[in-house]
């Protein structure tokens, strides 16, 4: 049954939020071909419950959660495929300003697992609270702490401390 | 490393050009819409094939109670061991009296009722007696005798 409000309400929040989903789920999954998977699954999922939503003013953050549990949902079952991802991201990123740190962060994040992403970017680029970081993955504070504190301490292991120079060359370059 | 180097990293990413997005909300909608046709078609499948697989379980079920099936095989039927004869059989008035009538003949008038005398002696009785239409007869006891087993056996001669 094709519901004419629904369908008009969910054009419009696609054209406000695509680009925003589509660049959260890049920096989750880490390139853009598996985000566009998870944008398109997670947007089909709330066209599909939008007609059962009681409230609809809070579908950005709504849209937000299916995005990341879409996302670790994908992770957890790729365990099981044939295909083996590499540490390396499978494009290479676009030349532009501060091309290194991006390549050394990006590469040291792709070692995380994906409640650690999850959270790391919930929490530094949404900047979620913990409270609303938790009720987004569906877990604990004390869950979303432990996870936050092991991402960045195993980022911090894998720059090692040549990260600091470079960070500041690239800081003071821009 | 800082919380606040990530973030910069992530802003960083952010400011660089995105892909052509390839992805429209029509594709979605589109999509949904059969997503939503082929649910509803494996509802009504799913529906029916249940519908029917409870019917046949029931029909089973009733069909093959254990009351129902036989513990072991069954001998067939033989031959009948008694025959009946449906011949009809005239059955005259009955002419003999009852034993006890000619003992009831004896009695006063008085002591027995009308309508038993008129039935043991009329020769018009009705046709409804069973008793054998054979002519009056006398039974005399002659004589016993004692047979080598030891057991008494009684001899009745009929006479006319």
């Amino acid at each position: 049954m094709t519901d004419p409000t629904w369908n008009a309400e969910f054009t419009r929040h696609f054209d406000l939020t695509a680009d925003s989903m589509r660049f959260t789920a890049y920096l989750l999954c880490g390139n853009w071909h598996e985000a566009e998977d998870v944008v398109q699954a997670a947007f089909l999922k709330l066209y599909l419950a939008g007609p059962k939503l009681a409230r609809r003013d809070g579908l950005a953050a709504y849209t937000r959660k299916i995005v990341v549990r879409t996302f670790i949902g994908e992770r957890r079952r790729m365990r099981w495929r044939r295909e083996k991802l590499t540490d390396s991201p499978p494009e290479m990123p676009s030349g532009g300003e501060h091309v290194e740190d991006r390549l050394v962060v990006w590469q040291a994040m792709s070692v995380l697992g994906a409640r650690q992403r999850a959270v790391l970017v919930l929490r530094f680029w949404h900047d979620l609270s913990v409270e609303e970081t938790a009720s987004a993955l569906g877990c604990s504070t004390g869950t979303v702490k432990s996870q936050s504190a092991r991402g960045v301490a195993t980022l911090r292991h894998r720059l090692g401390p040549q990260y600091a120079d470079l960070w500041q060359e690239v800081s003071r370059r821009a | 490393m800082r919380e606040d180097d990530l973030k910069s990293t992530f802003e960083q990413l952010r400011a660089a050009p995105m892909p052509v997005r390839g992805l429209t909300a029509d594709d979605i909608i589109s999509s949904g819409e059969a997503v939503r046709k082929r649910r509803r078609t494996m509802a009504v499948v799913g529906s029916g094939v249940g519908t029917t697989a409870v019917v046949v379980a029931a029909v089973l079920a009733l069909a093959l109670k254990p009351g129902d099936v036989p513990s072991g095989p069954v001998d067939p039927a033989g031959p009948s061991s008694t025959t009946s004869v449906s011949e009809p059989v005239e059955v005259p008035p009955s002419t003999t009296p009852p034993p006890e009538s000619s003992v009831v003949s004896s009695a006063p008038e008085t002591s027995r009722p009308p309508s038993t005398s008129t039935t043991s002696t009329s020769p018009t009785a009705s046709p409804s007696s069973t008793s054998v239409p054979e002519e009056p007869v006398v039974t005399t006891t002659t004589g016993t005798e004692v047979t080598p087993m030891g057991s008494t056996s009684i001899q009745v001669t009929r006479t006319p």
